[in-house]
């Protein structure tokens, strides 16, 4: 009897230990208790140290995977052509056959057996489906242009040979010859002086390229606006009506609508808990920081060698007072900051900006600022939003990117953020025909232009930090205006 | 009484009808109707009165006068007229043409020499027709013309 009074009593006190050591851990690391500036254990997770063992050491870094990444890819097998943009289900097993491509042939110049400059009219049809020229290519491009030893890093090679031929790429078609042998065409455009280079291809993955490319039954009924004729304002059966508008020869038009999903947006900072961890990104250690929130509900942290300011609507700003004390993001200090490490040390910072707040979710972002190496050590990135391969056009304050990464000599020392969450509603909605907002686009400008020339055409989600529903909406980059022209009228 | 009451559904029916479309596209056209006027529209694709393709889902651009209403007929052979044609809802394919001028229409072609006729009509008794004759061709025609492709390839030099 007595025994199996104390095995109850041992018993109790197990239970009574384990459960103060959950509790006491509960208070410790929760974020409710600790006053601003003081909840050390909540942001202990993030840490350098400690953040291996708490599983946040790798954050997502989707915007260096992304690099590599065609931002669009079109396919066109004979008759048949197919859109896929990066998030779509389509689009990894294309993109793992130019990935395998180029990882085999950049490095090896002996696959090229010869290279040629080539006009625009060719270039035009290896990609048109409209004639009976048996057309089987694949068209990418990405949302930046490399220059070629860095597109060669992105792919994971070291140097390649493009380099004597092409200064900066953005444009590539792939388009094998034949169905038998192994030989490939790889057309390049090159981004500084708009010539296109030629390459005629020894490639031992060539049967699977054409299989792929041949295997393709999709027909989405896009035309490119060269294949309409819209991008010469001389071709045509009749005359004498005035041709107002005028498109960039590669812009893909569909007379039908598309069904898109519909999302909302929201500031990702929701406590002091979110603030602190956002704030040990940048390495800001609570007693050292100056703190005050300003009467539009601004939280400004002063620091001996810098500035954040935290806006209500998610926008983080960070000023370095001195260029050399800015945030280092080189492996180690002092190191040289080649075009590669900057690139790869700023998308990781907002990587980790991103994933201090929002841990849960891929930090779907594309670099969009051109990445040509200059001696000067001195760069600028800027970096998109994308849902589900749509892009987000930031219209609020006066960002037009979802971040802006000033980089100089291997530190950041000036750092926007647009901090937005995006969540999907479940609703969908169909998309005003192309056709229709390119006539309200028109609208706007028919006093001001007889013609316009459309250079982008895109549908686009637009964060404006408005709280409610957002779907796509078209948007188009026309010549001679330097904002983006929105079809939405209250925006 | 009876009269109030058939003037007010005259006066009714008289406001529906005016508040039409002032342009309507007739039904059928004859073949021999070459239109009133020129300088409406110009036809962007196809290049040609006469083409030949592989795409059955073609898509037909024009640029045109703003305002105008633009079109579509196919040739009707038992009747000999070109009829007003209508997409697999029943929906005639007749479109507004707004400020910009741009008309796109998608057209499911036939495996056959399809004779299209494009009308665009502006203001009152002002239209202008483009007739399009495009060949759908088929695969086994493709085939046979394959010496044609091949002489396109050689021309890029193996592609």
């Amino acid at each position: 009897m007595k025994m199996k009074k104390e095995k109850l009593k041992t018993g109790i006190l197990l239970i009574l230990i384990c459960s103060a050591i959950t509790l006491a851990a509960n208070v410790w690391f929760g974020s409710g208790i600790w006053p601003q500036g003081y909840d050390y254990f909540v942001t202990l997770p993030s840490r350098a140290f400690f953040s291996q063992f708490f599983g946040q050491g790798q954050p997502y870094i989707s915007p260096m995977e992304n690099l590599a990444k065609p931002q669009k890819l079109v396919v066109t097998n004979g008759e048949k052509r197919a859109v896929y943009y990066n998030s779509d289900t389509f689009f990894s097993s294309f993109y793992d056959l130019i990935n395998a491509f180029f990882k085999e042939v950049l490095i090896n110049e002996g696959a090229v057996f010869m290279s040629t400059e080539v006009g625009e009219e060719e270039w035009y049809d290896v990609l048109r489906n409209d004639e009976l020229l048996d057309t089987r290519s694949l068209y990418f491009s990405y949302t930046t242009a490399f220059s070629p030893s860095l597109f060669a890093k992105v792919c994971g090679v070291e140097g390649t040979w493009l380099e004597k031929h092409v200064s900066a790429m953005q444009e590539m078609i792939l388009a094998p010859i034949g169905d038998t042998g192994t030989d490939v065409l790889l057309y390049v455009r090159d981004h500084t002086d708009g010539k296109i280079k030629k390459f005629y291809i020894n490639y031992s993955g060539k049967s699977d390229l054409y299989a792929r490319i041949t295997g393709m039954e999709e027909n989405a009924n896009y035309s490119y606006a060269f294949e309409l004729n819209l991008h010469d304002s001389v071709v045509g059966i009749g005359g004498g009506v005035e041709q107002k508008v005028v498109m960039d020869p590669l812009i893909l038009i569909s007379p039908r609508s598309s069904q898109n999903g519909v999302i909302t947006g929201e500031n990702p900072i929701g406590s002091a808990a979110d603030t602190e961890a956002l704030l040990s990104v940048f390495n800001y250690r609570e007693r050292g920081v100056n703190r005050f929130t300003g009467t539009d509900g601004t939280m400004h942290f002063v620091e001996n060698y810098g500035s954040i300011n935290l806006y209500p609507d998610g926008l983080v700003e960070y000023y370095a007072v001195d260029e050399k004390k800015g945030v280092n993001i080189l492996p180690a200090e002092g190191g040289s900051a080649s075009l590669y490490d900057a690139l790869n040390g700023a998308v990781s910072f907002a990587a980790r900006v991103w994933s201090s707040l929002v841990p849960d979710q891929p930090f779907d972002a594309l670099v969009s600022s051109d990445l040509v190496e200059n001696e000067s050590g001195d760069y600028t990135f800027t970096l998109d939003y994308y849902y589900e391969g749509t892009p987000i056009t930031i219209s609020a304050r006066d960002m037009s990117h979802a971040a802006e990464i000033h980089v100089k000599d291997g530190r950041i020392v000036e750092y926007r953020h647009l901090l937005r969450r995006f969540r999907e509603t479940g609703k969908t909605v169909e998309s005003v025909p192309m056709i229709s907002a390119m006539d309200n686009m028109y609208a706007r400008f028919a006093a001001e232009e007889d013609q316009i020339r459309i250079t982008n055409l895109f549908l686009s989600y637009v964060e404006d930090t408005k709280p409610g529903e957002k779907h796509p909406v078209w948007c188009a980059s026309i010549m001679g205006r330097e904002d983006l022209v929105i079809d939405a009228p209250d925006i | 009484m009876k009269k109030k009451a058939l003037l007010s559904i005259l006066t009714a029916l008289l406001l529906l009808v005016t508040s039409l479309p002032a342009l309507a596209a007739p039904e059928t056209v004859d073949v021999y109707d070459n239109g009133t006027a020129s300088g409406l529209m110009i036809v962007k694709k196809p290049e040609t009165s006469v083409s030949s393709t592989t795409k059955q889902m073609y898509t037909l651009s024009a640029v045109c006068v703003s305002g105008s209403e633009v079109s579509l007929y196919s040739y009707d052979k038992e009747a000999g007229v070109f009829r007003l044609k209508r997409d697999g809802a029943g929906n005639a394919l007749v479109q507004n043409v707004n400020a910009l001028g741009l008309y796109l229409q998608e057209v499911d072609l036939k495996k056959e020499t399809n004779n299209l006729l494009l009308r665009c009509e502006y203001g009152e008794g002002n239209y202008q027709h483009v007739r399009l004759d495009i060949t759908l061709l088929d695969q086994g025609l493709l085939d046979s013309i394959r010496g044609f492709a091949a002489n396109f390839r050689s021309i890029f030099g193996g592609w």
